[in-house]
């Protein structure tokens, strides 16, 4: 059996509004707001705190953690050991299993399923999966109103709160949002994307597992959608026939951070336990879609000094548009 | 490349690493030292200590003057450590007139500078907020 023994979330303390975006370029109205880094801040120190705070919740000492794997699509780097780095700034042992993800969104789940491979195998008792992202959209276009960063790490142990219970993978060449190294994201037909791309993988993904697990969706009581627009998120929910009462979902207060957004709203849903314990929760990116189903079996523990992922929400202080333009860095200048 | 300065103190500095004196329990950071900069012993003998990112503001400038490279104003202070360790550093996630003396402080690793294209990171320092 493989448990979730711990989580931990990193949301930085700064936000912009939609509407701020918006005035900027001389468009009216905006709804919702995203999280803004530091310009000292990247995704492995958001991967850190994460990592630290999943750490802290389930007691553990980074020497007795037995694997890192670390999703992220906006490192920047086209070659460096980041999954390596957080090991050593964890404190984990030099013998530890380590692995870097990336090139699409899904990844976060690939991470997660490699490590919850190694626990089956038995080759590890006690691993860590970080996703971290830092997106940065190209100034005045759509992007920009929800690209954001974070991070969200979970601890994987034989023994937690709640049990990893199916798994399905979809996979397909499709590629929807891409990006060249060092670019931004191109412009593509969204309407197709989301057709295409992202409501045609997840629901194949969600037939597969209900299938597998002999399951029907209305025994879920919360679920994850790993969408890159809010309105694709309540697309799908129609689509698939799921009560959008269930939809658990921070896109609206922090916008979207890749592999993290999932990791992320998947720990406010495990934060937010219902009477109804299984949680579906679906990834998305280019090449296709995991879903996963989840048991909760009780109340994460609340730590003292350990803040929930509510009050990382509401921990907020709000920035300018040409503030918000300083720190990406966009522009360079001091960190 | 990790540059051989910052490997020599990297696991150090960045896992708030100290070396405790054990004839007076002075704390030395992030560098392991020979001798002992309170009791005198030399050579001392240290032994690590795990700090806890928690202190306060001893002292501090704001600087207005400062050449390319830096944001200004840049409120720069020196924080002592609860385990007693002094060190010197940025203060972060805060207006400059925020800072005084005495003030509790969070040590947060950041992205100090850049060096071959290659991030480099440590401490600074940010006031303790709520729970965290
Ligand atoms: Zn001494």
């Amino acid at each position: 059996m493989v448990d979730i023994a711990s989580y931990g979330v990193y949301v930085p303390r700064y936000r912009i509004k939609a509407e701020e975006i918006n005035q900027a370029w001389g468009r009216s109205g905006g709804r919702g707001e995203k999280a803004v880094a530091a310009p000292d801040e990247d995704v492995l120190t958001m991967g850190v705190k994460a990592a630290r705070a999943a750490l802290m919740r389930a007691s553990l000492d980074g020497a007795q953690v037995e694997a890192v794997y670390f999703a992220s699509i906006s490192s920047g780097y086209a070659e460096n050991a980041l999954a390596a780095q957080l090991a050593g700034l964890l404190g984990a042992n030099q013998g530890v299993s380590v692995a870097d993800f990336g090139l699409s969104t899904r990844s976060v789940t690939s991470a997660l399923q490699a490590c919850t491979d190694a626990m089956e195998a038995g080759r590890i008792g006690c691993g860590l999966v970080i996703a971290s992202d830092r997106l940065i959209a190209k100034p005045g276009s759509d992007y920009e109103l929800s690209y954001a960063a974070g991070a969200a790490a979970l601890v994987l142990a034989k023994e937690g709160f709640a049990s990893l219970g199916g798994f399905s993978a979809y996979s397909s060449g499709f590629v929807g949002r891409s990006r060249a190294e060092g670019q931004f994201h191109g412009t593509v037909d969204e309407r197709f994307v989301m057709q295409q791309g992202f409501l045609e993988h997840i629901s194949l993904a969600i037939q597969d597992l209900t299938k597998v697990m002999n399951i029907t969706l209305d025994q879920f009581g919360q679920v994850v959608l790993h969408a890159p627009d809010l309105r694709w998120g309540n697309r799908a929910l129609a689509q698939i026939g799921l009560d959008p009462k269930k939809h658990v979902s921070t896109f609206a207060q922090i916008g979207y951070a890749g592999c993290a957004s999932f990791l992320v709203d998947l720990a406010y849903a495990l934060e937010k336990l219902t009477s109804l314990r299984k949680i579906l929760a679906v990834s998305y990116g280019p090449g296709g879609s995991d879903a996963l189903a989840l048991s909760v079996e009780k109340q994460p523990s609340k730590m003292h000094g350990l803040m929930t992922v509510e009050e990382q929400l509401n921990q907020k202080e709000h920035v300018s548009y040409s503030t918000y333009l300083r720190y990406s860095r966009l522009l360079g200048g001091p960190r | 490349m990790t540059s051989p300065l910052v490997w020599r103190i990297s696991r150090e500095s960045a896992r708030l690493i100290g070396y405790k004196c054990t004839s007076c329990g002075w704390v030395s950071f992030p560098e392991r030292k020979r001798t002992c900069k309170r009791c005198g012993a030399a050579p001392a003998e240290f032994e690590e200590l795990q700090m806890k990112p928690f202190g306060k503001i001893i002292s501090f400038v704001i600087q207005h003057r400062l050449p390319e490279g830096f944001q200004t104003p840049l409120p720069l202070a020196v924080v002592e450590f609860d385990e007693g360790a002094r060190v010197y550093g940025e203060i972060i996630d805060c207006r400059p007139e925020e800072v005084q003396v005495g003030l509790e402080v969070e040590a947060d690793l950041r992205v100090m500078y850049e060096e071959n294209g290659l991030d480099i990171y440590s401490y600074k320092f940010k006031p303790r907020r709520g729970s965290a």
